[in-house]
């Protein structure tokens, strides 16, 4: 178990080794001068030349990248191409909003989807069940962006209920973290019935009918702690994804999350703020699944690890 | 239904080789498929969709490029999903990006299953440092989430329709490995497959004849819905200005355009995104039954 969890801890080495090879050299690849981007139309030879002195650019590529690891590892990623700010610094003040979005959109839909869940399999094969099926049917299958633009239509400019977009109180964090979370909740919604039917059938619930116990003390000590497991998993792994979902749902409602930075840094070539945002979004993903990963293995004591 | 399922087998276990030929896979899955009824009614969404894109010409009730005098009208007898600020029409747009959805799915999918079955095979059959190289790779690849590898992609590339397309298919191709890397594990230690091996059947043959159709089933149900989350994800990356440049149909540029009307214009918004969700899910509709009646192990 021990060793189980040190070889999953340490195989993050290889594989962000392995994420930063490779983003350092799609973003080298991206056509476009950044020299020419931040000098501007009007720049000559001279210019350019002294720009690129400034920035690296012209070191061969192999010192570019081995600057660019070792400054990594000290969490230095440059400074960005268009404001010269430390990137490190601007995406650490960018960061807690993605995260606050992030962990808005994942508790709604724990609490939906769960909810939703447990509801569809006490009334299994009834109208209920079939109504939140064909719910999570949609979840799954609508743009979270869309629905985001729904949700702007109907509860911003119709109702006028909550702010069309913008930060800075809890009222805007409500409809991109809806927007954000629908398509989680729709997921844990559809597994957490599979779960619960599945436990359901087992032996210990028949017994556990057959002493007399009551039904909701049934459903709720007996049949849902044990459909849990595998619903732990796939929420920790949602978390993940939704990490990734920000960085539209963020366009939609001019949050001012690393989403929005990724994007514009990628419109305005500014490579060393495109390569640390991307980096730093890998490593909180990779991390989360360690953690799930590892969690797994503590929660089912039946997997065997060697 | 597996008992039914079984009955099948049966009879063609115990009748006369007649009986024996008239059972077929093909028409087992067709039967299981077909009483799902939520895969048949996608089913028929999806035909529907299809031809409706084969037959946009027809169908669509003015030039989607067409610009008019009536801006912004919202929906009428004359323009039953509105017009947008160029006054074009509205649905006929729709019912033109639907070709554009359909073609990047497939051939997003297309892309990533070839490719990514084919590494998935050679990692699966060779093991060994073959495939430490090719899974450590799809580890790297699997590092990042959702559609930020597509989007990095795209970058490289530079935006439009088939570099969206690429971009998404290389984005699946790990996926898609690690399925067909884990059948193909299993499926080798078939005895008939030692046989071929035995015999000497060369490399290719050995993955493509023997070991290929028991790694289909998996293939076909994520290919499937594969094809729906490419659509979305096609849809996302239009949408934040990386699709095909204007003046394209493609509803997730048409979102994109239609975002700033958001406060005058209701219809702009809500029909290309209604368009897309039906799309995506009458195909997982499809997928879902047909993982249902191709590996019954895997039913939710």
């Amino acid at each position: 178990m021990t060793t189980y969890i040190m070889k999953r801890v340490l195989s993050i080495i290889p594989t962000m080794l392995g994420v930063a090879v490779l983003v350092f050299l799609m973003v080298h690849m991206i056509p476009g001068d950044p020299a020419r981007a931040i000098g501007g139309l009007e720049a000559d030879a001279a210019q350019l030349e002294a720009i690129r002195q400034d920035l690296g650019l012209h070191e061969p590529l192999h010192i570019q990248f081995f600057d660019f690891v070792t400054g990594a590892l000290r969490g230095d990623f440059g400074r960005s191409f268009s404001t010269g700010v430390p990137v490190t610094q601007e995406i650490f003040s960018r960061m807690p909003h993605t995260f606050k979005l992030a962990l808005a959109g994942i508790s709604l839909s724990v609490v939906i989807g769960l909810t939703a869940g447990v509801v569809a399999a006490q009334h299994h094969q009834r109208p209920l069940d079939n109504i939140v099926m064909v719910a999570a049917m949609f979840g799954v299958s609508m743009p979270s962006f869309w629905f985001g633009l729904m949700l702007i239509v109907i509860f911003a400019v119709t109702l006028g209920w909550f702010p069309t977009s913008g930060s800075g109180s809890p009222s805007h964090l409500v409809l991109p973290a809806m927007a954000l979370g629908i398509r989680a909740a729709a997921i844990l919604a559809r597994l957490t019935r599979s779960s619960m039917l599945d436990v359901m059938k087992s032996d210990f619930v028949r017994t556990a009918r057959g002493k007399g116990l009551s039904e909701s003390v049934i459903t709720l000590k007996h049949v849902l702690r044990n459909s849990l497991i595998p619903v732990v998993t796939i929420v920790g792994l949602q978390f993940g994804a939704l990490l990734a979902g920000t960085v539209i749902i963020e366009q939609v409602f001019a949050w001012p999350g690393i989403g929005r930075l990724l994007i514009r840094s990628l419109m305005a070539r500014d490579f060393p703020m495109v390569q640390g945002t991307i980096l730093y979004i890998a490593l909180a993903f990779v991390l989360v699944n360690l953690v799930v990963d590892l969690f797994y293995s503590v929660l089912d004591p039946r997997i065997q690890y060697n | 239904m597996t008992m039914e399922g079984n009955e099948d087998y049966q009879q063609g276990d115990q009748a006369a080789p007649d009986a024996v030929r008239e059972y077929s896979p093909a028409k087992h899955v067709l039967r299981v498929f077909l009483r799902n009824r939520g895969a048949t009614v996608g089913l028929i969404i999806l035909l529907v969709l299809i031809c409706m894109a084969v037959a946009a010409p027809l169908l669509a009730p003015y030039d989607p490029f067409e610009i008019s005098e009536n801006l912004m009208e919202p929906p009428s007898g004359d323009h039953l999903m509105g017009t947008d600020p160029l006054g074009r029409d509205l649905m006929s747009m729709i019912i033109f990006g639907s070709r554009i959805s359909l073609q990047v799915g497939l051939i997003a999918v297309g892309i990533a299953t070839v490719v990514g079955t084919v590494f998935g095979l050679v990692a699966g059959y060779m093991e060994g440092w073959v495939d430490n190289v090719i899974m450590r790779f799809m580890d790297i690849l699997l590092a990042f989430p959702g559609i930020l590898l597509a989007l990095v992609i795209i970058a490289v590339l530079g935006s439009g329709l088939f570099n969206v397309m690429i971009a998404l298919g290389i984005a699946a191709i790990p996926t898609y490995t690690r399925l067909v890397r884990g059948s193909t594990l299993s499926a080798k230690q078939n005895e008939y497959v030692m046989a071929a091996q035995a015999q000497g059947a060369n490399l290719s043959r050995l993955l493509f004849k023997h070991i290929l159709p028991n790694v289909m089933a998996p293939i076909i149900v994520n290919a499937t819905l594969g094809v729906a989350g490419a659509i979305l994800a096609s849809a996302g990356l239009s949408f934040i200005g990386l699709g095909p440049s204007p003046p394209t149909a493609e509803w997730g540029a048409i979102l994109a355009q239609s975002r700033q009307y958001i406060r005058r214009a209701w219809w702009l918004v809500t029909f290309p995104g209604m368009a897309i969700t039906l799309t995506v899910l009458s195909i997982n509709m499809v997928g879902d039954g047909l993982r249902d009646a191709l590996d019954p192990q895997l039913k939710e």
